[in-house]
């Protein structure tokens, strides 16, 4: 009886009651609780993987811009060819990092048009989890003799009424202008604008387009192109025929399939050694080796009559016509328009700078004449444009001002001056040589290459 | 009895309420944790490409000037431009 009406059995109930209700309701937040972590760890797992794929397309994106810088640091004659002959499952650069995973690069010949190559540029990126991303690209390789005009700086040397560059035109500096030169292909420069000599005799700084002077269209604040100093040894180094340090010089002609060389002493007139040979016995055009190399100052002229090219470490001096054995007439611009020249090619590559010389004939008014592709990487030292780059030995001398008319590509980092205003020297009449697009002359230094058509891939 | 149990009870729910307590806090960590390494996982790696070098002639731009900055001397002591 007193157990019964103590009423613990009543109140016990009731506050079981509360009891499961609150461990109901807590429960039911721990059933939420967990739904929010595991929502969280799908949330994590769902990153992760985003983030693994993300990773691995950086990495991928990181080796094509470390392929890509290290071949713009390191960009010589055949660097891509060297990569080509790896295997094809070898990656020509890696990288790995415990935090972000690796790259590997692989590059793969893809065509040959002419001696323009083209090769497939593959990155693969693999991020933390094994995630792996793709990133492919085409590379391009351009010969520099494509522009009839390249400078990497144009120094204090200006174009004038009565120069006609025919054929695209660049400069890593700026283009001087007075009166009305013409540039007939496009004229493309790093600077944001070009140096006008106006009407008032003012020098200004402007990008009005004129037309009647960019005929071929004027693009300005382009990309700059790359000049090595180091080029022509390298150039020498891949030679079929290398002829060392004199103290003289060294003359060669060349007479349509052969070519006479000949050494002189300082100061002496008659030549101490000779010797003819063929063109096609220095080396193999198709391989690009066709070339004879000096350690010295070397003097060239005549008639070409095959795929050849002639590189100085020194200067390299004209001192009379240097043209194409099949061309009707020396001077490209008494060519009929449907005239097609064979298949010659030469290139004059200079560490110092190639010289016009013709002995007196400034003085007469003798224009000159030269089918090539012309390189100089640098002056020489303390050097200007009166003894740099592509110029004229007497460019104050005389007042008739004939032509150069020069019928292939002129290449220079410092330009050199070819005559003046007061009328010494000559005028310029450049044409480009579209032949050069596809089979410039042997060794022929590459731009930089171009890169086309980016893409992202899985694996 | 009746004291006795209401104390039990009001014991009881101090308990279940702290560690409802405790699981909330947790679950507000481990939240936050899961945000900071969802922001870790998407940041890209650096990129470092070199820069390409200009001539200085590019890189100046003076004002207007008059002709003769530009001349030189030529042949006769005449002054005019290098072509």
């Amino acid at each position: 009886m007193r157990l019964i009406s103590s009423g613990t059995v009543k109140f016990g109930h009731r506050d079981g009651v509360v009891l499961f209700a609150v461990l109901g309701v807590l429960l039911m937040f721990s059933a939420l609780g967990v739904g929010w972590l595991n929502l969280g760890r799908q949330d994590a797992i769902e990153v992760a993987r985003l983030g693994g794929r993300v990773s691995a397309f950086w990495n991928a994106e990181a080796g094509y811009h470390a392929f890509r810088a290290i071949l713009e640091a390191n960009f010589s004659v055949g660097v891509l060819e060297l990569y080509d002959l790896a295997d094809e499952h070898d990656p020509v650069i890696s990288a790995a990092s415990s935090e972000l995973g690796f790259y590997d690069v692989y590059v793969t010949h893809r065509a040959t048009f002419g001696q323009i190559r083209t090769y497939d540029l593959r990155s693969v990126g693999r991020g933390l989890d094994g995630s792996l991303m793709q990133v492919n690209s085409i590379v391009r390789l351009r010969s520099v003799a494509e522009n009839v005009w390249s400078t990497h700086t144009e120094g204090s040397v200006w174009f004038n009424t009565g120069d006609i560059l025919n054929g695209p035109a660049r400069t890593n500096g700026r283009y001087r202008i007075r009166g009305t030169p013409l540039f007939l292909g496009e004229a493309s420069s790093v600077a944001a604008n070009y140096l006008y000599r106006n009407v008032y005799g003012e020098i200004e700084y402007t990008t009005d387009p004129r037309p009647e002077i960019f005929t071929g269209g004027l693009n300005l604040g382009d990309t700059a192109a790359n000049f090595e100093s180091d080029t022509i040894e390298k150039i020498g180094l891949i030679a079929g025929e290398r002829y060392e340090e004199v103290d003289g010089y060294y003359s060669l002609t060349f007479l349509d399939e052969a070519y006479a060389l000949a050494r002189y002493e300082p100061g002496e007139s008659s030549a101490s050694w000779v010797s003819t040979n063929l063109i096609s016995d220095i080396g193999d055009p198709d391989a690009g080796d066709n070339i004879l190399y000096f350690n010295a100052k070397v003097v060239v002229r005549g008639a070409v009559d095959g795929r050849v090219s002639v590189a100085s470490s020194d200067y390299i001096q004209v001192d009379d016509d240097l043209v194409y054995s099949s061309a009707p007439d020396p001077d490209y611009n008494k060519w009929s328009d449907d005239f097609e020249l064979g298949d010659e090619s030469l290139g004059l590559f200079s560490g110092q700078g190639v010289q016009i010389d013709y002995p007196d004939d400034v003085r007469y008014g003798k224009d000159v004449n030269i089918h090539a592709a012309v390189y100089v990487t640098e002056g020489a030292s303390g050097s200007y444009y009166g003894n740099a780059g592509f110029y004229v030995v007497d460019w104050r001398v005389g007042i008739n001002q004939p032509s150069i008319n020069l019928y292939g590509s002129i290449v220079q980092h410092t330009r050199g001056a070819v005559g003046t205003t007061g009328g010494g020297g000559y005028r310029k009449s450049y044409h480009g040589d579209s032949r050069f697009v596809l089979a410039p002359p042997p060794g022929t230094p590459y731009d930089p290459p171009e890169y086309s058509s980016w893409s992202v891939s899985n694996l | 009895m009746k004291k006795r149990g209401g104390k039990v009870d009001r014991g009881a729910l101090w308990v279940i309420f702290s560690l409802m307590g405790i699981m909330i806090v947790v679950l507000i960590f481990s939240l936050i944790d899961v945000s900071e390494k969802r922001k870790k996982l998407v940041e890209p790696p650096p990129i470092y490409v070199k820069e390409r070098i200009v001539p200085e002639e590019t890189l100046s731009l003076p004002e207007r000037q008059s002709e003769s900055e530009y001349m030189i001397e030529l042949e006769g002591g005449e002054k005019g431009y290098a072509l």
